[in-house]
């Protein structure tokens, strides 16, 4: 997994969730409004008083009957909320604030409105609309020359244009930076800022060093900006997400990384998070830096860091799944650098944990986040059949007073009782018209899943034979063919000769298979064995053992095998001082009622812990170990008993490694 | 009379260098040592003195690279030899350190010994040492070009382009400075790649940064004055990389 996009990716989720102030042009502003923006001007520091505030004005602007206040009032209720991560309540005032500004001719209400329930869009994921509702308030603020809503909504714009429309990203955060200084506001041109330099940061994948230097100039002095008025910006946050930013442009950068730089900004950046309590920025910058010294290769630093951001993650009240996994991911490619497989797989075991809630966790939130779609789109259909209803009632009634003088009441009754059964069937057919949309909803996004899964089975099948035939196994072969040739040991060279030829058709074969019998793995083992043997020029012995009451006929997943054995010889027995026999051995034997197989496989070789302190690079055999396990994975999916565990021989039992395969049955 | 050791710890690859050696060069060569591991191989290179070193790169304990680091006598020629390893193989080129892939080919193993011949008794020089552990570290910025007098260290971002006739390559660097090396542009086409240099022609390689103007009927003008053709296979992904990048 690619760590660094995780952890901008997290940056960029900061800045979504960042939330808004409401110092408002002085026109034109009634003192309802004033009290309403004072209070969510505190939703940072004290949420309790901030709703309470804008309650008050609200109930004010009930009293006065100021449908125009009500939907402002509403509309930065449904704004706090969204800060406070309410769902429910911002979706409620959203949604009144909409309705109530329908029924004035306020533009000022109507643009709040329009904001709110743009914002709830962008919150639920459906970007068409949100935009919709964006654009509206966008322009009706800029006639009503509210520069700094026109600076917020502008920059909200840019970023809901991301990744689609390039042109219009730049286009809207520029504005929003021209409207963000016409306010003269820091609050409104850091958040403004944050805007451009965010386009400006996405343009650098492209690697052009000029826009890079561009991208940190801009946040260079975007910085220097917020330091300087540090006291007058209220969402403190948006400071550290621009050293954030920054020091993510910096570790992006053509190596070699100005670390002084990049260190900086992150210290600068931690310590505006305690400072203030920011918690994610406080973890994007301890993530940043074990990543830093991850690829600069100082592992024991990373480690601690990312242990340090995994304690400071638990201490918190509450589960943070993505960024767990996360850390343990980065701590799993540490120890895969390392050669330490034993931590690899300890490791492994808490991120498949946090991986598997993070999936649980986000396909929850994508079927809320539908449903809350839906929800909020019924109502809306739902709000405008009433106004027409309403309608029909108001001329029910004129009608009626007409007819009631001529008629009898009788047939009016009888008219609307019809016209209610009617609306009544209707209504019915559309509540389940609805709910069938809503499942072919949770349908597709179902597939899509499937889908998905199909795709990394695939894509693994491919890497898969890349992993299997080593090229450095495949030309020290050679190599050693060539060599017997030259020493003029023809039988030996065709002996050998053979045994490769028939390794590689096996190989190309099985990677194309599901499945393969016990016995065609075992004797894929041997030829491969055989090989290295000669190889070593038979430095070691080995013996395979299966248990008599094995079907040699069961079937499991081809070449799960090898890169263990591969291992084994390599790393644990190749080392080996001349005066040491090598000894690989491997056994099967089975758990029938958990459909497993189990394989163990030992050498006496130098050991984990020998190995790891000579560890000499290699990244063919961290990948072909990283795929290894990718598959298991997926095959954990079938079989909650597949399993992995490497460890040490007891020193009583002399030295070596001992791995012990749980292998589904098919 | 090169004295000559094989660090290499399979033992059969060991004796296909050795014969082929014998083969190829029977009156040039006399081999002194074997090694296998990274200790042996410093102990006998410090104790016996070579004048050339074969280098495997996975030994049996440690790596060619370790053993590099950790030797006194370093007044020697010095050829890798690898069975696969990419990354290695592109620092070897930033460094203009020789390599042969294994199992090795009896013609580039005469080549490599002609190449030594040809440097008259100029040895491994430090520079190319330290490219070669910063090549390994990261991305490179330097490249290390061999001419008859000296070592060259330039920096990458100073070369304009470069220019091929025959087996001899050409750079032209900034300030009007230019390096002949006798080394295809194949060569450096593996290590000098785009984004910031692309190869628009059979004999040309430039460095997209230093590029004045361009035009659609494939000509480029460099920062040197120097008008350089788009070949027409090449035109179609030189716009794009110009457009995208």
């Amino acid at each position: 997994m690619s760590v660094k996009r995780c952890f901008n990716r997290y940056s960029c989720g900061v800045l979504f969730c960042m939330l808004m102030w409401g110092i408002v042009h002085a026109q034109e502003i009634s003192p309802i409004e004033k009290a309403a923006r004072e209070g969510y001007s505190k939703r940072f520091t004290d949420s309790t008083a901030s709703i309470q505030i804008q309650l008050n004005a609200l109930r004010l602007a009930e009293e006065k009957k100021s449908k125009a206040d009500q939907a402002i009032c509403q509309a930065y209720l449904a704004m706090t909320h969204r800060r406070l991560l309410h769902l429910k309540e911002f979706t409620r005032y959203a949604e009144q604030s909409y309705h109530i500004a329908g029924t004035t001719s306020d533009a000022r209400a109507k643009a709040f409105a329009s904001w709110a329930m743009g914002s709830l869009k962008s919150y639920i994921e459906d970007k068409s609309r949100a935009l919709d509702y964006m654009l509206e308030a966008y322009g009706l603020f800029t006639k009503l020359e509210a520069n700094d809503l026109c600076a917020r909504i502008g920059a909200d714009i840019s970023y809901l244009f991301s990744p689609g429309s390039e042109e219009k990203v730049k286009k809207y955060a520029d504005a929003a930076l021209a409207y963000a200084e016409k306010t003269g506001e820091p609050e409104n041109i850091l958040h403004a800022r944050l805007a451009v330099g965010s386009y400006l940061s996405d343009r650098t994948a492209s690697g052009d060093h000029g826009q890079w230097q561009e991208a940190v100039t801009f946040f260079r002095q975007t910085i220097e900006l917020a330091e300087k008025e540090e006291t007058k910006i209220i969402s403190k946050s948006n400071i550290g997400i621009a050293y954030i930013n920054l020091a993510v442009l910096y570790l992006n950068s053509h190596k070699p990384t100005d670390e002084q730089a990049f260190l900086a900004c992150l210290e600068k950046a931690s310590h505006i998070a305690q400072q203030y309590d920011l918690k994610n920025v406080y973890r994007s910058a301890i993530g940043l830096r074990g990543q830093f010294f991850l690829e600069k290769g100082e592992y024991r630093i990373a480690e601690n860091l990312f242990k340090t951001g995994i304690a400071y993650q638990q201490a918190l009240p509450y589960k943070d799944n993505y960024l767990l996994a996360a850390f343990y991911g980065c701590l799993k490619d540490l120890a895969a650098r390392e050669k330490d497989y034993a931590a690899y797989y300890a490791y492994d075991i808490p991120f498949v944990r946090y991986n598997q809630l993070k999936y649980d966790e986000s396909t929850q939130q994508m079927l809320q986040n539908a449903d809350a779609r839906f929800e909020s789109d019924k109502k809306i259909t739902r709000i405008s059949q009433l106004e027409q209803e309403n309608q029909l009632q108001k001329k029910n009634k004129l009608l009626g007073y007409g007819i009631a003088a001529v008629l009898l009441t009788g047939l009016v009754f009888m008219y609307r009782s019809y016209y209610y059964r009617q609306r009544y069937y209707q209504n019915r057919e559309d509540i389940l018209q609805q709910q069938q949309a809503n499942n072919e909803l949770r349908m597709q996004l179902m597939e899509k899943e499937t889908l998905e899964s199909l795709a990394e089975k695939l894509s693994l099948e491919r890497r898969l034979l890349q992993s299997q035939m080593d090229p450095h196994f495949i030309f020290n072969a050679l190599g050693n063919i060539q060599g017997m040739i030259l020493q003029q040991d023809t039988a030996l060279a065709v002996a050998y000769l053979s045994k490769f030829a028939r390794l590689s058709r096996r190989v190309l074969e099985h990677s194309r298979m599901e499945k393969i019998t016990l016995e065609e793995e075992i004797e894929t083992l041997k030829n491969y064995i055989e090989l290295q043997q000669l190889r070593l020029n038979k430095g070691f012995d080995y013996h395979i053992e299966c248990e008599t009451s094995i079907d040699p006929q069961l079937l499991l997943p081809p070449l799960l095998i090898q890169p263990f054995v591969e291992n084994a010889i390599e790393h644990g027995l190749k080392p080996l001082a001349s005066s040491q026999r090598g000894l690989l051995s491997i056994r099967f034997h089975e758990q029938s009622n958990e459909h497993i197989l189990v394989c163990t496989i030992t050498d006496n070789g130098i050991g984990l812990t020998e190995s790891r302190r000579r560890k000499t690079h290699d990244s063919h055999r961290s990948l072909s170990t990283k795929i290894t396990d990718e598959r298991l994975l997926l095959m954990l999916k079938d079989n909650p008993h597949t399993r992995l565990e490497v460890r040490e021989q007891p020193v009583t039992d002399g030295q070596g490694t001992i791995v012990t395969l749980y292998i589904p049955i098919i | 009379m090169y004295r000559t050791i094989i660090v290499e710890d399979e033992y059969r690859l060991r004796e296909a260098l050795s014969i082929l050696l014998e083969m190829v060069a029977p009156e040039e060569v006399q081999i002194v040592g074997y090694a296998e591991r990274e200790d042996e191989a410093v102990k006998l290179i410090d104790r016996l003195k070579p004048d050339l070193v074969f280098m495997d790169i996975m030994l049996k304990e440690g790596t060619g690279f370790d053993v590099l680091n950790q030797i006194a006598h370093k007044a020697f020629h010095l050829v890798f030899t690898t069975a696969y390893e990419e990354h290695a193989i592109r620092a070897f080129k930033f460094s203009a350190i020789d390599y042969l892939l294994k199992p090795i080919d009896a013609e580039e193993l005469k080549m490599a010994l002609e190449r030594i011949k040809d440097l008259q008794g100029r040895f491994l020089a430090e520079k190319q040492l330290s490219e070669l552990n910063t090549s390994l570290e990261k991305t490179p910025k330097r490249l290390v070009l061999p001419t008859q007098e000296a070592m060259h260290v330039v920096k990458i971002d100073q070369i304009i382009r470069c220019e091929t006739s025959g087996s001899y390559t050409t750079f032209y660097l900034t300030e009007g400075k230019k390096i002949i090396v006798s080394k295809p542009l194949k060569n450096y086409e593996d290590i000098l790649v785009p984004p910031d240099f692309f190869r628009v022609h059979q004999s040309h390689l430039i460095n997209v940064n230093y590029i004045l103007s361009y035009s659609r009927e494939g000509l480029v003008q460099m920062e040197d004055n120097t008008t350089i053709p788009i070949s027409r296979g090449n035109k179609e992904a030189f716009f794009k990389l110009m457009k995208d990048g």
